[in-house]
């Protein structure tokens, strides 16, 4: 099996820190959400 | 024969001419950066209810000189550095036509004193959107239409010396990145400059009586053409800046160029019409309109962030791990140079810009979500977050490098200089965060008493804004104090910095 290692794409920490990213975007993004349903109230 | 010196750390041949305009146009950019740094501490000591020092017509007056010394002339003046740095200095160029350059200065820097006198006589208390049927004085107008050609024709000498020095083969292959972005940022500059010329300039004609009306929301939208995209031009400085800096600092190189470069090419397409989310409550702009421009267009100018948010750190990593910070995931962050003013400016403008200011641009600017942010607090809390702890903060960090390469000075109180960019972000950090925070609450935004006690009703918040106002205040103070060690580093430096020969 080919090493497909390169040292110029490794970059696990920055991997990390942008699953961080979007897990902070989720939460916000689903927390605005919660707070338009409950001053826009439907149904 | 013009005249050139070569630069002994970075190998660059610098033209004289454009080494005087560049160090001309960063000096302006400072002192108006001091002036709005000043107002910004106004502001904030009178929106700390607390405190609220100024009253109510100066409060709004100086909010209106704030906005356009902060987010016009300290970006804008800066930005022309940059577009005469990222030519000229980086393809060791000779600057094409440089009195067109000193046109550019003069132009802007009379059309930015005509505005700054204009709001201080009082004949423009229209805040930085000047809505009409809001009127100022027609010399208001005609302020901001010069500094605005001024502009355009600095973004003229920038494409004019990219071809000064293709023609004369200063360089091989492609541009570099940096000149790549700051040649993204000019292509913007130019489209926004002309929706500014299309508001402004019947705008001027309005005010002057030459005209008997404009429609508000003709002007509104056409606005956000020139109000938005120029922070568009400003992040694409930014950017340019910040791959400029993982370079400096720790030697990064972009980890796949072309997809940087598709990423600038995604500004350049899809800035402008995402601009409309700031129409998002307008009336005269049905549901589809605006769910199209900022639902769909906006989120692939959101792309080339994040591609940029992604690939920049990435370098830097990737430079780290080769000078053999390979332990674990995060040996190679906790080795970094944090100790150098220029990373961790860098550092700071990636969380604030990325982290606070893209998250929630991208919540506040969805159609539905937009209805419990506008006009609140949360919006400036947004953009203070990405054109201050973001854009501001990376022009500072690379002034850190322009002082001793173009003003050949070396950096006077380094340890200044080393807590300055700490001061500045976490403080703005904090400051755009408690903004949103009390946003949240309904605090309106551009108010000069959020309490209303000249209101025919009480407006009554929940106890905790009181407290989120006081952070508001403390952590402004904070940052204006980081902009204060900024401008005693800049100003020190030119003034007894060590000289540099070269």
């Amino acid at each position: 099996m080919a090493n497909d290692h390169n040292p110029d794409h490794e970059a696990h920490g920055t991997f990390v820190l942008i699953m961080i990213f979007f897990a902070t975007f989720l939460i916000y993004y689903l927390l605005n959400w919660k707070f338009l349903g409950e001053v826009w109230k439907t149904g | 024969m013009s005249k050139f010196r070569t630069c002994p750390t970075t190998g660059f041949k610098i033209h004289a001419p454009a080494e005087t305009l560049i160090q001309i146009n960063a000096v302006t950019a400072i002192v108006f950066l001091l002036v709005g740094g000043i107002l910004g501490l106004l502001m904030v000591l009178t929106r700390w209810q607390a405190v609220h020092i100024l009253d109510a017509e100066w409060f709004y007056r100086l909010l209106t000189l704030h906005g356009i010394a902060m987010l016009v002339a300290w970006i804008i003046f800066f930005e022309m550095a940059i577009l005469y740095f990222a030519s000229a200095v980086v393809l060791s160029s000779r600057l094409a036509a440089p009195w067109a350059g000193w046109l550019q200065y003069l132009l802007m820097l009379v059309g930015a004193a005509i505005v700054a006198v204009q709001v201080l006589l009082g004949n423009a208390d229209v805040m930085f959107t000047s809505y009409v049927p809001l009127k100022a004085s027609h010399w208001y107008y005609l302020g901001i239409i010069l500094f605005a050609v001024g502009a355009i024709v600095g973004c003229v000498v920038f494409f004019a010396t990219l071809v000064v020095a293709k023609h004369e083969k200063t360089y091989q292959g492609s541009i570099p990145l940096v000149t790549f972005g700051a040649m993204a940022a000019a292509i913007i500059a130019i489209g926004t400059l002309a929706h500014g010329a299309i508001t402004f300039i019947p705008t001027w004609l309005w005010a002057a009586g030459l005209i008997p009306m404009m429609d508000p929301e003709v002007y509104r939208l056409l606005f956000w053409g020139f109000g938005h995209s120029s922070q568009q031009i400003n992040v694409c400085a930014m950017v340019a800046v910040w791959y400029t800096l993982g370079t400096l600092t720790v030697g990064s190189k972009p980890v796949n160029e072309k997809v940087s470069r598709v990423a600038f090419g995604f500004y350049i397409l899809f800035i402008n019409i995402a601009s409309e989310h700031h129409l998002l409550v307008d009336p005269g702009l049905s549901a589809a309109h605006k769910s199209w421009n900022t639902g769909y267009f906006m989120h692939l100018a959101v792309l080339a962030s994040m591609i940029h948010a992604y690939s920049v750190p990435a370098a830097v990593e990737v430079a780290l791990r080769k000078k053999g910070y390979t332990k674990g995931t995060f040996e190679w962050l906790k080795k970094a140079p944090w100790g150098n003013p220029g990373f961790s400016s860098l550092a700071l403008s990636l969380v604030g810009f990325g982290f606070l200011g893209g998250i929630t641009g991208v919540v506040y600017g969805t159609e539905q979500l937009n209805i419990i942010a506008h006009n609140t607090l949360r919006i400036p809390g947004h953009f203070h977050a990405t054109v201050v702890a973001g854009t501001t903060l990376a022009f500072m960090g690379i002034t850190y490098y322009v002082l001793p390469l173009i003003f050949r000075r070396e950096v006077a109180f380094p340890g200044i200089a080393k807590l300055q960019p700490y001061f500045f972000g976490i403080g703005m950090m904090v400051f755009s965060t408690a903004m949103m925070f009390a946003g949240g609450f309904g605090v309106s935004r551009r108010q000069w008493d959020m309490t209303g006690v000249e209101a025919p009703f009480q407006v009554n918040f929940d106890a905790i804004v009181d407290l989120t106002m006081a952070v508001v205040g403390i952590s402004g103070v904070v940052a204006v104090l980081g902009g204060v060690m900024y401008v005693l580093v800049a100003v020190g430096t030119l003034l007894i910095g060590k000289k540099i020969n070269a």
